[in-house]
């Protein structure tokens, strides 16, 4: 099952909102601006083992968010009077010793409420009793581990079903066998010149994704700031490879107007900055040494900030009626993330626009001028940007409606760039159903609506850009000003299923609806993982033709798969799981007739067979 | 149109204190510039660029600090860096008042020392520097910063890493001591935290509460709760108290590196819920938000957390043994059906005990506190008449009595002198008041909530609103006092320009804050405090800045004062008697 609600879980200990140790989170909606890749779907982020983790530059995710309004009332029998019960072992994922004190808790589904909990023994064992016949997801949590629930791999688990007359298979629920991963630590001294610690300097760290497929993308995992002795830490950290980016200005640096040329030696020796500094005290990211954490790692990364003399770029801007500028639109590109910069802006007066002070050496991107371009500036001596520079960018205007032509409503779109299309996301809010993009630079882009509040994704839709309607999210745009018209599927359908193998259901596999049309892979397969019974759910399935398969052994090294993932997302290698699968047909909900408002349930009537990898 | 549930207001502009003109410090203001002269470009006589040079000095050691930064603001921003002696030089500098701010990462001002200002960031508060062409040495001088830090220990030997720890420290707002809460940390994985950059003063750590794990999803599901079980940490003040009350001082001076470890223990938490209930007419429930606070057996606020469950209207908190009360202060948009415009405040609270198991069946009923308006009576002794448009009248509030909330300051009532004050609300406590006469020719006589006076004892709100009737009486027979620096301090001489804070502090009871007023050689040699209540005075002058504790007598008792007499309408002078002449 795949875990729906965007429930963050973060220490309880928060005192009152004056005293609130955190900073508020992003909201939902910005959380699904993050280039996402292959699904279309966007991915929530995975459970709250990542206390630190959020998508984009926001800060340390501490706001406890409630799940989105859920179908279906709590159950509001008091008493656990069931027959049934939910049993096992919690053990340490890499020692394989058995893990005392950790809380075990039992989620129902519909709700995202906690219906059980207790506390593993001190044999590690717990037990849950008088349950009734119900599915429940099953989390672990321990200080010093990573939280998560049954036989978790990204963002799905198994959960658990409960009930006579259940084609388990070999799955016992009495005896389960949780495996926690101890977290991994990365932490150091972040030092200037002369050693002195440096205070307020930008930690990033990123996360290597595993395997080259359409979705290995490098991307933001969290940033802390450094002490008054120069130290960070980020803990409860997944195994992984992950990089780390240092960005810090020297806290003696001025800036001085009036151009370089006028900077006194005094001055000049105040006018400096840090460039941004990765592993290992390298400036320059193609050198950037990747980390290797296992779980349970501890491993001390320390920096050494060198000051250089800080730069400067006249940039055009166009002014507005009342002489003013605009503000100028300045990303530092990081590892390929743009990370929003300020900018230190002084206003020479001048017509050509404005200088932008105290930069350090490094990657930038800009949009100047009007119509404005966009401008990846690899900035290494001061200067001035030529106006023509960059790439031109059209505007482009949308309409997303749903099946029915209504214009939607409390949604935001979001384009993605593909691979070798300059640019970055960049998102828009939808109102009344339209939505403006005013710069995107030509190329491929993708096209995803999501509605907020709550970020759940509308499934990928036909585009109508320029005459020519195609289905799926991707769209091209040229050198003209773009009107498309995105047309989603307002009520997704549900498809839900059992994978047996020899008639008994499988816990834990892989489950993958595959397009007919494997071009549309990218945004219309959808996955889950398979419960203790077998029963697996895919979500936000637009209309169209299907194989679907289950994979036994096809996650990654998770609790049970032996090596990599399965490059599902590469039809060469799924293609030769179709042939043992179950065709799937979703109507366009204008054929059915229905025009109900819930999403639609498909139920197969037959079993999904399994197959081994 | 949304209410913030929690009174977090920000403090009326209209907050002047027209009894004592507000002035702060102007080296608070790093940004602007003493004139010599008032002329418009501010540059001043005497032509030649002149050298600012001296040395920076560590208050402690008496040596010379390296690498620290020296900047002169303004027009002509330059600075430097000072050598491996703390020694610098600034060239090209124009001769006349400059204003000077001197730091490096780890020390802070300590002629500021009551500053606040200081407390999170490394760049502070300014000097005035008389700059000429030829100047003597400059001595600057820079405290080092503390650190608190510790180590706690969970008994059973597990890592505490991820126990968070708040820091309090004890500050002088509106003329009394207050516990008020600076920052927080995490421990570290190796169960380290660390507080650092901290200036002299006396501080709090406590530990928030804790578990080892947590299950996925914060809330319980309604009528689980017995089936659901959990250990935890309480919350422990240093060393060693359930609250604060017995929470023991810790004082960082001259750069100390202060140990405050724990050591914590596992205790069972019992699940508490609490029905809601809302007045029937209030319906709209998606757009309104709760404020939650845990409140001990002696009302100081707790650092537990309690969460709303908004659809099924239910508080649901974890609490070790103990008494408790939680109350709810609920916001949001009134029902449509009525069509009303304000937002909706309704408060309430239940008390209840913990022992050794859950706790369930308490409810919450919630009404929308009446607060009781402010009358305001005016003396009049002459005939001149009151000009309602330029009499506006404040009354705010902060919460009295231990804990560490101290120093939120919260509107309770405005309007103007023809009265009477229309109350906000405000949640249900014990409050000091200030209140804020911004009237031309009014100043306070008393300020009475029936029959205590708000000077000497707190305000108390209840849930069904404060104890009235509130009453503030007024008078338009108002004093003046015109303060001086002696003559001999009014000359100017170059470097560093000393300045003096200046309280005029009443003998009798008054609830208008003191605002001080700073007098310096250059400009500010004199003040005049208009619309003084009459009565006796004593006047207290120190040098440099100053965070007085008025309203504490204990703390003004060791202080030479001199003592003023004002007498209706009158305008009286004194010549300061500054200290170290």
């Amino acid at each position: 099952m795949r875990r729906a609600a965007a429930s963050q879980q973060v220490s309880e200990s928060a005192s009152q909102p004056h005293r609130d140790l955190r900073v508020p989170a992003l909201s939902p909606a910005a959380a699904e601006t993050r280039k996402d890749g292959a699904t279309g779907v966007s991915r929530f982020p995975a459970l709250a083992a990542k206390t630190k983790a959020w998508r984009g530059w926001g800060t340390r995710l501490g706001v406890l968010l409630l799940a989105a309004a859920g179908m279906a009332r709590a159950q509001m029998n008091p008493a656990l009077t069931g027959p049934y019960r939910i049993a096992g072992t919690v053990v340490n994922a890499v020692t394989g010793e058995r893990v005392r004190g950790a809380t075990v808790a039992l989620l129902t589904v519909e709700d995202d409420r906690t219906f059980a909990s207790t506390e593993t023994d001190s044999d590690g064992h717990f037990a849950l009793e008088r349950l009734p016949a119900a599915k429940f997801e099953l989390s672990a949590s321990k200080r010093g581990f990573v939280m998560s629930l049954y036989d978790q791999h990204e963002d799905f688990n198994s959960a658990i079903v409960t009930g006579a007359d259940q084609n388990h298979g070999d799955f016992d629920t009495g005896h389960l066998l949780f495996k926690l991963a101890p977290d991994a630590v990365l932490s150091g001294v972040v030092t200037g010149d002369g050693g002195d610690p440096v205070e307020g300097a930008q930690v990033m760290l990123f996360r290597k994704p595993a395997g080259d497929g359409p979705e290995a993308t490098v991307e933001g995992v969290g940033q802390e700031m450094t002490d008054d002795a120069g130290a960070y830490e980020f803990s409860e950290l997944e195994a992984g490879t992950y990089l780390l980016a240092v960005r810090a200005e020297p806290w003696y640096a001025m800036r001085f107007p009036g151009g370089e040329a006028q900077e006194t030696e005094q001055q000049a020796a105040l006018d400096v900055a840090y460039p941004v500094t990765y592993f290992d005290s390298t400036t320059d990211e193609a050198s950037a040494t990747p980390i290797e954490l296992a779980s349970g790692s501890r491993q001390e990364v320390n920096f050494n900030l060198h000051a250089v003399p800080a730069l400067r770029l006249d940039v055009n801007l166009p002014r507005t009626l009342e002489s003013r500028f605009r503000p100028i639109d300045m990303r530092q590109i990081i590892f390929g993330e743009p990370v929003e910069d300020a900018g230190y802006v002084q206003d020479p007066g001048g017509p050509g626009g404005v200088e932008i002070a105290g930069m350090a050496p490094g990657e930038y991107q800009f949009q100047q001028g009007d119509p404005p371009r966009m401008v990846d500036v690899n900035l290494s001596a001061s200067q001035q940007l030529d106006p023509d520079a960059g790439v031109a960018t059209v505007e482009v205007k949308g309409l997303a409606e749903d099946a029915q032509g209504n214009p939607l409503k409390d949604a935001q779109a979001a384009l993605s760039p593909e691979r070798g299309t300059p640019g970055t996301n960049q998102t828009a809010p939808i109102q009344l159903g339209e939505f403006h993009f005013e710069a995107v630079p030509s190329g491929e882009w993708r096209l995803r609506i999501t509605r907020t509040p709550g970020g759940a994704p509308l499934p990928a839709m036909w585009v109508t850009a320029g005459g020519k309607t195609a289905a799926g999210d991707g769209m091209t745009v040229g050198d003209q000003p773009l009107s498309v018209v995105a047309m989603v599927g307002a009520h997704p359908a549900r498809i839900e299923g059992f994978a047996r193998k020899d008639g008994k259901g499988v816990a834990g596999v892989m489950v993958v609806l595959v397009p007919r049309d494997s071009s549309a892979m990218a945004s219309l397969a959808r996955r889950d993982q398979s419960d203790s019974d077998g029963s697996f759910a895919l979500l936000n399935v637009a209309p169209g033709a299907y194989t679907l398969v289950a994979i036994a052994d096809a996650w990654g090294a998770g609790s049970e798969g032996a090596g990599s993932e399965l490059d599902w997302a590469d039809p060469q290698v799924i293609g030769r799981y179709l042939p043992g699968g179950v065709s799937v047909t979703v109507k366009d909900e204008a054929d059915s007739g229905s025009g109900a408002q819930a999403p639609r349930q498909i139920r197969l009537a037959g079993p999904v067979p399994v197959q081994a990898r | 149109m949304h209410a913030a549930c929690t009174a977090a207001f920000v403090l009326a502009a209209i907050a002047g204190a027209a009894a004592q003109d507000e002035a702060p410090p102007n080296a608070r203001n790093p940004s602007e510039l003493i004139p010599l002269v008032p002329a418009a470009t501010g540059q001043p006589a005497g032509g030649a660029a002149a050298t600012l040079h001296g040395v920076v000095l560590n208050a402690v050691t008496g040596e010379g600090i390296p690498r620290a930064l020296v900047q002169i603001e303004g027009d002509t921003q330059t600075g430097a860096l000072t050598d491996g002696d703390g020694r610098f030089e600034i060239a090209g500098v124009p001769p006349g008042p400059r204003t000077v701010l001197v730091t490096k990462p780890g020390y802070f001002n300590p002629a500021f020392g009551g500053d606040d200002g200081q407390l999170r960031d490394s760049s502070g508060p300014t000097e005035n520097v008389l700059v000429a062409a030829e100047m003597p040495d400059v001595e600057f001088t820079l405290a080092p910063r503390g650190s608190i830090r510790g180590r706690i220990d969970l008994a059973g030997g597990d890592p505490a890493e991820g126990i968070e720890v708040a820091l309090v420290r004890r500050a002088v707002q509106d003329g009394r001591a207050a516990w008020q809460w600076v920052t927080g940390a995490r421990t570290r994985s190796d169960g380290t935290y660390r507080f650092g950059g901290l200036p002299d003063g006396q501080y709090e750590v406590y530990t928030l509460p804790a578990f080892d794990g947590n299950p996925a999803a914060p809330l319980v599901a309604p009528g689980k709760q017995t089936a659901t079980e959990r250990w935890g940490y309480a919350s422990v003040f240093y060393p060693g108290a359930r609250d604060s009350s017995g929470a023991q001082a810790l004082a960082v001076a001259n750069g100390a590196q202060v140990q405050a470890n724990f050591l914590l223990t596992r205790e069972p938490f019992q699940a508490v819920a609490a029905q809601v209930v809302l007045p029937q007419e209030d319906a709209d429930e998606e757009n309104s938000n709760c404020s939650l606070q845990v409140i001990d057996g002696a009302g100081q606020d707790l650092p537990y957390t309690a969460q709303y469950d908004a659809r099924a209207h239910t508080v649901q908190a974890w609490l070790p043994e103990g008494n408790y009360s939680i109350l709810v202060t609920w916001g949001g948009s009134p029902s449509k059906l009525e069509g009303r415009e304000q937002p909706l405040v309704l408060v309430g609270s239940v008390d209840f005990a913990v022992a050794d198991h859950a706790v369930t069946g308490l409810r919450v009923p919630l009404s929308a506190p009446a607060l009781a308006p402010v009358q305001v009576t005016v003396n009049r002794s002459g005939t001149a008449p009151l000009e309602p448009q330029n009499s506006q009248i404040a009354v705010m509030v902060s919460p009295a009595g231990g804990g560490n909330s101290g120093g939120m300051v919260t509107q309770y009532a405005s309007g103007t002198a023809e009265g009477p004050l229309q109350a906000g609300s405000v949640t249900p406590g014990a409050y000091w008041v200030h209140t804020y006469v911004n009237a031309r020719g009014l100043c306070e006589q008393s300020f009475t909530a029936g029959g205590a006076n708000l000077a000497r004892e707190p305000l108390t709100v209840g849930s069904a609103g404060a104890t009235g009737p509130l009453e503030l009486t007024l008078r338009d027979d108002c004093a003046q006092l015109a303060l001086q620096l002696p003559e001999n301090l009014a000359g100017l001489a170059a470097g560093i320009e000393p300045f003096y804070t200046v309280y005029v502090v009443p003998d009798f009871d008054f609830t208008q804050d003191l605002h001080p007023v700073v007098l310096r050689p250059s400009v500010d040699t004199s003040f005049t405090l208009t619309d003084l209540t009459p009565g006796d005075y004593h006047v207290y002058t120190v040098a440099g800045d100053a965070r007085l504790e008025y309203r504490n007598p204990a703390a003004l008792a060791p202080l030479a004062g001199q003592a003023v007499a004002l007498s209706p309408g009158a305008t009286e002078t004194l010549v300061v008697e500054a200290p170290g002449q």
